[in-house]
């Protein structure tokens, strides 16, 4: 363990930009569904599917399967933990970059 | 070099009406208006023009939200455009009310009479506040250009004395053909973006 104050640890699961990129997004929004951010992050379908898993996984992003019509809607939305998680991190980065001059 | 650009939510809402779909929609409610008011429909032709917005929901679901994606914004942006789009939908039936309140005055006014002059032009200048206001509603800049197309056509129906439907005519077809392109190279795009997928 080092003696006195250390660089804060960053959250490598937010700290990812094609999930930072997702999560931001659904930071803006309340819910959208796979083609939405598909379309708006630019991701690829696989590499989307990939990170929306992990999220998933994390409990930082939820699933919501509804029927509309006769057709089935998959929409996701950050969590009660993602929106904190997300709160953390943006304080931590703000912190950190702060005292760089601009 | 990092990409420097920014998004806002305010960025993502403008984009959801870029398909083009509620001018086209829009516009063929004031163009059919305007078509009707010279044929024996008179003024009454104005009553269809709640079925088309009707429309706007289902052709979007089925349309565009497998193209696009399905998105839902804030409860915040949510209250906001349900505001505007009864403000819209007010002025909407103010034109009505005050269209049949304009034929019954032309008629009883008698020669000369001052709002007899004016009064062809003002169906089209409550259209254009309406798309004034669809403007503020969405952020898509194209909608003042309708209002400006209308507030034009308005004043030549006044010069040219002549009545109110050449401008709702003009300004409904101005809309239309804009909604047709742009919802044109939506569907073109979206089919590029599925090939490249």
């Amino acid at each position: 363990m080092t003696p006195g104050p250390i660089v804060p640890e960053i959250d490598s699961l937010l700290h990812e930009p094609a999930r930072l990129r997702i999560l931001a997004l659904l930071a803006m929004v309340e819910r959208a569904d796979f083609m939405y951010l598909l379309r708006t992050t630019g991701l690829s379908r696989g590499n989307l599917s990939v990170q929306l898993s992990k999220l998933e996984d994390a409990g930082i992003v939820n699933l919501d399967r509804q029927l509309v019509g006769t057709r089935p809607r998959t929409t996701y939305f950050l969590s009660e933990q993602g929106v904190g998680a997300l709160i953390e991190y943006k304080r931590t980065i703000l912190n950190l970059l702060d005292p760089i001059p601009v | 070099m990092g990409d420097t650009r920014t998004l806002t939510e305010h960025d993502l809402f403008n984009s959801y009406w870029d398909d083009g779909l509620l001018d086209l929609l829009c516009g063929l409610a004031v163009l059919v208006t305007g078509l009707g008011w010279e044929s024996d429909f008179g003024a009454l032709a104005i009553l269809q023009a709640p079925l088309w917005t009707i429309l706007w929901s289902p052709l979007r679901h089925r349309i565009v939200e497998p193209r696009a994606g399905f998105v839902r914004f804030s409860q915040s942006r949510q209250r906001r455009t349900t505001l505007g789009l009864l403000r819209t939908l007010a002025l909407g039936a103010g034109a009505l009310v005050l269209t049949f309140l304009l034929v019954f005055v032309v008629r009883e006014g008698g020669e000369g009479a001052p709002i007899e002059r004016l009064a062809p032009a003002l169906p089209a200048v409550l259209v254009a506040i309406a798309s004034g206001l669809a403007c503020a509603l969405t952020g898509a800049r194209r909608f003042l250009g309708y209002s400006l197309v209308l507030v034009i056509g308005a004043a030549a129906t006044v010069v040219l004395m002549r009545g109110p439907a050449p401008p709702l005519a003009l300004g409904g077809l101005v809309a239309t053909l804009s909604g047709a392109v742009l919802l044109a190279r939506f569907l073109k795009a979206s089919r590029q973006y599925q090939e490249s997928c």
